[in-house]
């Protein structure tokens, strides 16, 4: 049901308040014509169900249940209509709808649907596998639940026309979605075990959008104006699952245990005397972890609320007797209610239509868009206090220093052989500006030629630029072994075109082909998202790269620490595309007064990014397909069809490594 | 249509769906450092060989110990890793039904619904399923 039914009760009553009113106005003052159909069908049905419903049954209901049905159509007035229609199966699955048409002065049409979606249920059996020091293993703890989601969906839109100024009308819309069940949710606890947690969550997920809008027509000019608004709550309880506390390397007077974690205390107070595998007294101890999120139960798959308020504007104007000017404006606040955080969408978006001569069609418009999105400043000791030193059950936490101490350290106070302060090493407090700022603009143009009169050629332009605020950086090594940040190139750039051709042959045959090619300026991607090779952990073993010396770790001197991981990532990755060439035919045929026809298409695609330095990649597709189709009437359709794709893809694997 | 007061209908697909990956190629660098890969047979890794996925004994829901064996694998080499991505789908829809006429107010409607689904290549579930839907019931119109 929905949570909060006053929009739409509120849109019904002032709707059926008015309809009288509509409907007596001047000539519909006369007697009522009353005609009224009513159906009512009730019945059952009943199943056999073998193994699993999961794809068989992904959205149908088939219970053993009662079928209920109702039909209701009535003109109470000889200018309007009612009609009401109403089919359940069962709680999963029904639907209604209804209309009603006062004198075409008032409008509202109303449906409602029910459905269920069974879900998947990943066993995360295969998430098992040890190596060197690093775990992954996996609890289920909803082994074998089938997960569904319960799905209704509400709208209602009504418009009115205003009884004194001509071409004046308002409208209102609400729509709600209500999502309800559970479903699969996974969690990961990081840091030398890999422990992922499966389980089952309670969804109870609700969209309502609520509009009022005004259209005015008068002569060769258009606007129409409408507010909207959205809220969207989820009240299913939030899980929580499992964090364990971080293993830690064996420092000095232990001996590691074989899954790589910290061990035992060798015997005895002379390193002389240790047993063989013992970590030697010299090594320094290693970084206290820095994990606030451990050794306890946390919430996981937590969902915002967000509410979104929208205003659109649209003006559209003649000018002569082919042409047209369209203005649309878009404004839009979003926010996070959960976070309090906000962001803006502001676009405008300007077109011109017209014909040149009797064949040409042409199309020119132009889009600018702006997203910002507010600074997080994220202070994490202020939430968390200060990170925790865990130990060992029965262990006291070990002395030592995080890295951010290392790196921060200004050499008064602390151990010799720190590194001097470096502001970029600062993972507690820092200010967050969002990736997503930006502003994009598009130009673009399509005609439409008519050379014939069975046929016609499409050519298209788009050109758009994307212009990032906030571009990203990455942390790296310069030659002399110091930890630099670097900033990216913030901006796209991408120009398409398009040529389409379209005919038709003696009424039998219709033959249609495209061919689309978009070049991209620095494409999207995940800046350092991968880590190309390592070989030589450090500068001593040789370096990486060559020519990227590494410092060598002050704490610890046999396992590659978290920082000079990242600072090895160096290959960005990217799923879009640089080059980009698509071509596509179809065709059908059917002969002379047949009732049968004969169809095939083709299509061909290949892109590239060859702007990944490290990890480009190719891929080309394509696919070919056939069908007959026959037609007897409104009684009878039939259609064999077969189809075949073909993907070949050349790119760069990079294994996941764990580094906690 | 059988006749003015009764009819029969009948719809229905059936479709294979079918879709593999080939082995994937991997070009290797020659630094990096597969030698890391664990193969002593001591720790139930198989000598010699690279490890890949298998039945390890463990129950989903399972929690294993920190030592078991059966964690002891990778699947480095990538041979098998494209049959991960295999589908292949049967599924037959199929309805059959009639309806009837009994007074001009009053009709019979009864269906046959046969959904039937076999998962050829299941990947951590198995969807094959099947179920038989049958209905009927009776319309008044006023």
């Amino acid at each position: 049901m929905i949570r909060n039914p006053w929009p739409l009760l509120l849109i019904v009553i002032v709707i059926l308040a008015g309809t009288p009113f509509l409907a007596g106005d001047g000539e519909d003052t006369e007697p009522p014509e009353h005609k009224t159909t009513i159906e009512f069908t009730t019945g059952y049905q009943g199943s056999s169900i073998d193994d699993e419903l999961l794809r068989v049954a992904e959205y149908d209901s088939v219970d053993p249940s009662p079928l209920t049905g109702l039909l209701w159509r009535s003109s109470p007035y000889d200018t309007t209509t009612v009609g009401l229609e109403l089919f359940r199966i069962d709680a999963d699955d029904m639907s209604g709808a209804f209309e009603l048409d006062a004198a075409r002065k008032a409008r509202v049409e109303a449906t409602m649907d029910g459905f269920i979606h069974r879900l998947d249920n990943d066993p995360v059996a295969n998430l098992k596998a040890t190596s060197d020091i690093k775990t992954v293993r996996s609890t289920d703890l909803d082994f074998g639940v089938d997960h569904h989601i319960r799905n209704q969906l509400y709208n209602v839109e009504a418009k009115f026309q205003h009884p004194g100024v001509l071409g004046l009308s308002f409208r209102t819309g609400f729509r709600a979605t209500q999502r309800e069940g559970t479903r699969q949710v996974l969690s990961t606890s990081h840091c030398t075990s890999c422990h992922v947690v499966s389980q089952g969550r309670e969804v109870d997920q609700s969209t309502r959008d609520l509009a009022v809008g005004a259209h005015f027509a008068r002569g060769r000019i258009d606007f129409d104006y409408e507010i909207s608004g959205r809220k969207f709550e989820e009240d299913g309880l939030t899980p929580t699952a499992p964090y364990e506390a971080a293993l830690r390397p064996a420092p000095a007077g232990w001996k590691p245990a074989e899954d790589g974690s910290r061990g035992d205390p060798c015997v005895g107070a002379d390193p002389a005397l240790w047993e063989p595998g013992c970590v030697p007294a010299s090594t320094p101890a290693p970084f206290d972890d820095r994990l606030w999120f451990q050794s306890t139960d946390l919430t996981v798959n937590k969902i915002p609320r967000v509410e979104r308020l929208a205003h659109k504007f649209k003006a559209r104007a003649a000018v002569g007797d082919d042409s047209s000017f369209k203005l649309t404006i878009v404004q839009s606040t979003t926010e996070n209610e959960t976070t309090s955080l906000e962001y803006d969408f502001t676009a405008y978006r300007a077109s011109y239509y017209t014909m040149v001569g009797r064949n040409l069609r042409l199309n020119v418009y132009a889009n600018h868009e702006e997203l910002e999105n507010d600074d997080v400043f994220v202070d994490l000791p202020a939430i968390f206090g200060p990170a925790p030193a865990v130990g060992y059950p029965g262990f006291p936490a070990p002395p030592g220093v995080t890295f951010q101490n290392w790196r921060r350290s200004d050499g008064d106070d602390e151990p010799a052989g720190l590194a001097a302060y470096n502001a970029l090493v600062e993972f507690e407090q820092y200010l967050r500006e969002s990736r997503l700022d930006r502003t994009e603009d598009r130009l673009g143009f399509d005609f439409v030629w008519r050379p014939v009169r069975r046929g016609s050629v499409r050519f298209g332009f788009k050109h758009r630029n994307v212009d990032r605020d906030n571009p990203a950086t990455k942390l790296g090594f310069d030659s002399a072994g110091n930890l630099v940040e670097f900033t990216v190139d913030g901006e796209t750039t991408d120009n398409t075109f398009k040529v389409a051709w379209n005919q038709r042959f003696r009424k039998r045959t219709r033959l249609n082909a495209a061919v689309t090619y978009t070049t991209t300026d620095n494409p999207y991607a995940n800046v350092n998202g991968g880590l190309r090779q390592f070989a030589g952990y450090r500068a001593s073993d040789g370096g990486v790269l060559g020519s990227t010396p590494v410092p060598p770790g002050p704490r610890g001197t046999a396992s590659l620490q978290y920082y000079e991981l990242h600072a090895f990532r160096v290959a960005d990755l990217g799923l879009h595309p640089s080059e980009d060439l698509t071509m596509r035919a179809n065709a059908r045929w059917s002969p002379k007064k047949a009732k049968w026809s004969l169809g095939g298409n083709a299509r061909f695609r290949t892109a590239e990014n060859d702007e990944l330095d490290y990890t480009d990649w190719q891929r080309d597709s394509w696919g070919v397909g056939a069908n007959v189709l026959v037609a007897g009437g409104s009684k009878f359709l039939f259609n064999l069809g077969v189809d075949h794709a073909f993907q070949e893809t050349d790119a760069e694997a990079i294994v996941p490594l764990m580094d906690g | 249509m059988l006749s003015d007061k009764s009819e029969i209908y009948v719809n229905g697909s059936l479709s294979q769906t079918d879709g593999s990956f080939d082995t994937l190629h991997i070009h290797e660098y020659s630094d990096v450092p597969i030698d890391l890969i664990d193969q002593d047979a001591t720790d139930g890794g198989t000598a010699g060989e690279l490890p890949g996925p298998g039945d390890d004994g463990i129950l989903p829901g399972e929690l294993p110990e920190a030592t078991d064996p059966a964690l002891k694998f990778h699947d480095y080499d990538f041979t098998e890793v494209h049959d991960y991505s295999n589908l292949e789908y049967d599924e037959l829809r199929i309805t059959l039904g009639a309806n009837y006429e009994v007074l001009p107010s009053v009709k019979l409607f009864g269906a046959v619904a046969l959904y039937d689904l076999d998962d050829n290549e299941p990947y951590l579930q198995n969807a094959t399923g099947a179920v038989t839907v049958v209905s009927g019931g009776i319309t008044w119109m006023f």
